[in-house]
């Protein structure tokens, strides 16, 4: 596949952005991501983002500032599994705290 | 947006479900419209489960259904060339102890005369099936035609379809009420209008009590979220999906692993929360059936809400007191797998003909009508040590 790479973690080019918006009827940068993996690396859309956000929003119509980040999701940086594996890691046990501010059900397309 | 119009049938809850009901509904001519709550469909459970397509380990009561859906699921990806990522290959259920070795024996003996292509595999067999298990796996049940698909896209892929069929999709559009004469449904009622029609399909899930309730019902089963997580890619180590010692594990496409697994002891409610204790459980059981999983890191946690039922088994029926309304849900976590033949089994009731896939295991009058489940389930469930 050609074009230019935006996600350098899995890279995903501007080609493959375009063609998931076309083929998938996408409207939101949660579903950019969802779809074509954009910002779903190591780095979860850190180095990507604008990018991404400033060709969906052109191939869109909208203004950049319109498209809500997808969700951010824990635990925002990769963790090794081996440190999931030691016990009281943490104080308490619900560690989800920024999901619930992006409930899909709230996501609006404009 | 569509603005709404009348319509013959009206599905609730755009899941893979509703989007498979509806598609075999306008195969057969219907005008129907798909109503979903969010902007999109399949952001709910359909959506978020990790796209588990299995045969394996099922009761006898629903391989049916699993083994119908198995057909459907070929039938998206190859008749209708679905680019959803679904490959078959193989399930693995695994045990860690004699006494899991035992059961797994008398269930491979079990599914086999049910006709299901099952093998019970141990020592250098099973090392050549998967050769990166962990040496405390003693043996397992392996299910060549089992496999996974991409849930997100699954989802668009059937959604798509339906509406290339003439299904009406109305998004960010809520059911507030369903209008009622003589035992009938006589429109749906939304945020955004009325919808006047013939007949109800309630796919919603962990909701669909909310829909219950609008006719004055209520279907014995309740909300529990479930938790997974996935690690960053690495070199290909993994290609069936296994699963055993309450964990579940399987590779992406793109390289990653995902592992997920509940509890049936987990609380009921609503909160798409992750836990240090689940993730913490996923690490130490995935890398004890699977020792790979210690050389990646966890790169993503999310959950969704499952409806559980009281045996596990998904509720399949005509909503009792109501003449135009059938329902499914109950499905405990495997709703995605068997989405399809529910699907079109509820367009055949809907159709007013006995189902094609057999669902007399999976009927809601196998329970008793004056059962109080949220109870009974409250009462056994509570949080990990």
């Amino acid at each position: 596949m050609g074009g230019v790479t935006l996600c350098r973690c899995e890279l995903v080019t501007d080609e493959d952005i375009k063609a998931a918006i076309d083929r998938w009827n996408v409207h939101s940068m949660n579903e950019v991501k969802l779809i074509t993996r954009a910002g779903k690396g190591a780095c979860q859309g850190r180095c990507c983002f604008s990018l991404v956000r400033a060709l969906v929003a052109y191939v869109l119509g909208v203004d950049p500032g319109t498209l809500l980040p997808p969700r951010v999701r824990l635990p925002v940086r990769p963790v090794p599994v081996v440190l999931f594996g030691r016990p009281g890691t943490t104080t308490g046990d619900t560690i989800s705290m920024i999901a619930p501010l992006q409930d899909s059900s709230r996501e609006r397309r404009t | 947006m569509n603005s709404l119009r009348n319509h013959e049938v009206v599905v609730i809850g755009g899941g893979v479900m509703g989007c498979t009901a509806a598609y075999f509904l306008a195969c057969e001519g219907r005008d129907v419209a798909l109503v979903e709550r969010a902007a999109q469909v399949g952001t709910e459970a359909s959506g978020r489960n990790a796209g588990g397509i299995r045969q394996n380990k099922r009761h006898p009561a629903e391989l049916p259904m699993a083994m119908a859906s198995v057909k459907l699921w070929q039938f998206f990806r190859d008749e209708l060339r679905g680019p959803f990522e679904y490959e078959q290959n193989g399930n693995i259920a695994l045990a860690t102890s004699e006494e899991e070795v035992r059961a797994l024996e008398a269930e491979a003996v079990r599914l086999q005369g049910q006709g299901l292509d099952v093998r019970h595999v141990r020592g250098a067999d099973l090392k050549e099936l998967c050769p990166n298990l962990s040496d405390t796996v003693l043996a397992a049940n392996y299910c060549p035609t089992d496999g996974f698909a991409n849930p997100i896209l699954a989802i668009r892929f059937i959604a798509q379809c339906a509406r290339e069929r003439g299904v009406t999709i109305y998004l960010e559009t809520q059911v507030t009420g369903l209008a009622m004469r003589g035992g009938r449904i006589t429109a749906v009622q939304t945020n955004q209008g009325e919808v006047a029609t013939e007949a109800v399909v309630n796919t919603t899930g962990p909701w669909a009590n909310e829909i219950a309730a609008m006719v004055g019902g209520r279907l014995p089963f309740v909300p529990r979220p479930t938790q997974l997580a996935v690690t960053l890619p690495m070199p290909p180590v993994l290609r069936q999906w296994i699963s055993g010692d309450m964990v579940y594990v399987r590779p992406t496409q793109a390289g990653n692993l995902l592992v997920g697994g509940g509890g049936p002891r987990d609380p009921m409610g609503f909160a798409r929360e992750n836990t240090h204790s689940r993730i913490h459980r996923f690490a130490v059981n995935g890398a004890r059936i699977f020792p790979p999983l210690k050389r990646t890191s966890m790169v993503r946690a999310w959950a969704g809400i499952l409806a559980i039922s009281p045996d596990g088994l998904a509720i399949i029926d005509r909503m009792p007191g109501v003449e135009n309304m059938v329902f499914a849900t109950g499905c405990s976590g495997t709703g995605f797998c068997t989405g399809p033949g529910t699907g079109k089994t509820l367009a055949e009731m809907i159709q007013g003909r006995v189902p094609t896939i057999p669902i007399d295991g999976l009927r809601l009058s196998r329970f008793p009508a004056d059962l109080d489940f949220e109870a009974a389930y409250q009462r056994q469930s509570q949080p990990e040590p």
